[in-house]
């Protein structure tokens, strides 16, 4: 322990401290892990038994905390959670959901997208860790889908030729079911701070597939996609989390 | 042949992906908005286009003036009130004022993210108040459901 210690200490501007300075504004984070380990059956009928030692399989849990902060400053409320594992060499598996209550307003619209959305896909660790540290790299493919409901507080008419603009109308009307799927390419990285403690950010690429078409309105938010422009398919997404590993 | 390892063709290719989505078209309203009336004046008996001399127009019930002491209107364009089912103008020319009373069915129509809800007017009448001298001496309507702007929708004689 005393010469990990006194290794860190010695190398004090490593890559891991450039990471954090590179790449981090945020830094308050605890982790805890999971490692699993397995020892193979050995042959019954061979004299030697080789123990082999699997490579643990890593578990870690996170969310979103830039999302979650951000959407408090503005009236909304966000919970994004991932898990992700590691299941071959340096693929890992990533499942993520969240659910979302946003408030858009463009001064023509005033409405709120209630959602929730989920995720699932495969990424690749380009980084090759020191001895025992435990960072990523990471690229990888999502697939999303998301159900939400919008409900418009009020609207105003946009009528350029009139002296005074409209007063704005409330109505709350709601536009219930709506679905939308789309595939996602994203860059992430993640730094082990603490012990087991992960900070991360990660960016992501969207492309809509599908999504339902509403009576008199159209598709503007959808959680986990954020805006959609009307012109377009593509989307785009950051966020900062913590995760966590939890042993036991 | 070693510079472009695996995981330099990766990052380029992310890179390239998000500059190209990055090229989106600008969210500002090009599609329709909501319509105004589109008026005409003629000669009374008449199929000439004729000026109205010193035209004020005044939205009611808020008193604003519209149009202040013009010489030479053919053509007018009035924007209707779309939170309510009927609009009253009055027109005056010469000092000699005439209200005249729009009546209409609204319909709401969303059109995009950038322009929001428009209003287009269906089964449009019109009411002209009688008093002893309306320099208005006949309005009629060729268009009953306002839906664009490029088409004359009442003519007005006088």
């Amino acid at each position: 322990m005393r010469q990990k210690t006194a290794y860190l200490y010695q190398n004090f501007f490593t890559v891991k401290t450039i990471f954090i300075h590179k790449y981090f504004v945020f830094f308050i984070f605890y982790t805890l892990s999971i490692h699993f380990f397995a020892q193979q059956k050995t042959d019954s009928i061979a004299k030697d038994s080789i123990v082999k030692v699997k490579q643990p399989v890593k578990i870690r849990f996170g969310f979103d905390t830039g999302k979650y902060v951000w959407a408090k400053l503005q009236n909304s409320v966000s919970y994004d959670f991932y898990v992700d594992a590691n299941f071959y060499k340096e693929f890992y598996l990533l499942l993520a959901g969240g659910y979302e209550k946003h408030l858009s307003d463009n001064k023509l619209l005033n409405y709120h997208t209630t959602g929730s959305y989920y995720k699932i896909g495969i990424m690749y660790n380009l980084y090759r860790n020191w001895l025992d540290m435990d960072n990523d790299i990471c690229i990888g493919t999502n697939y999303a889908f998301a159900r939400f409901d919008y409900l418009l507080h009020t609207y105003r008419i946009n009528q350029p030729g009139a002296i005074f603009t409209p007063e704005p109308v409330v109505v709350e009307q709601t536009f219930d079911s709506n679905s939308a799927q789309w595939v996602e390419l994203f860059a992430r990285v993640q730094v082990e701070t603490f012990k087991h403690l992960y900070l991360g950010y990660d960016v992501e690429l969207k492309y809509l597939i599908h999504h339902s078409n509403i009576e008199n309105f159209t598709i503007m938010y959808i959680p986990g996609f954020f805006n959609k422009n009307t012109y377009s398919r593509f989307g785009f997404g950051m966020q900062y989390f913590i995760s966590y590993r939890i042993t036991f | 042949m070693k510079k472009f390892t695996t995981k330099f063709i990766i990052s380029f290719f992310f890179l390239i992906l998000s500059v190209i989505s990055a090229c989106q078209k600008d969210d500002i309203c090009t599609a329709g908005t909501t319509p105004d009336l589109q008026i005409k004046f003629f000669a009374y008996n008449d199929t000439v286009e004729k000026p109205v001399d010193t035209l004020y127009v005044i939205v009611l019930p808020l008193q604003d003036t519209i149009i202040n002491g013009r010489n030479d209107m053919i053509n007018l364009s009035l924007a209707l009130n779309v939170n309510a089912d009927t609009t009253n103008f009055v027109l005056s020319s010469v000092h000699n004022n005439d209200t005249i009373t729009f009546r209409y069915i609204r319909e709401r129509i969303f059109v995009s993210k950038a322009c929001g809800y428009k209003i287009n007017f269906h089964d449009l009448n019109v009411d002209l108040q009688q008093d002893n001298d309306n320099w208005i001496k006949q309005i009629d309507i060729l268009n009953h459901d306002i839906i664009t702007d490029t088409v004359v929708h009442v003519q007005i004689y006088h």
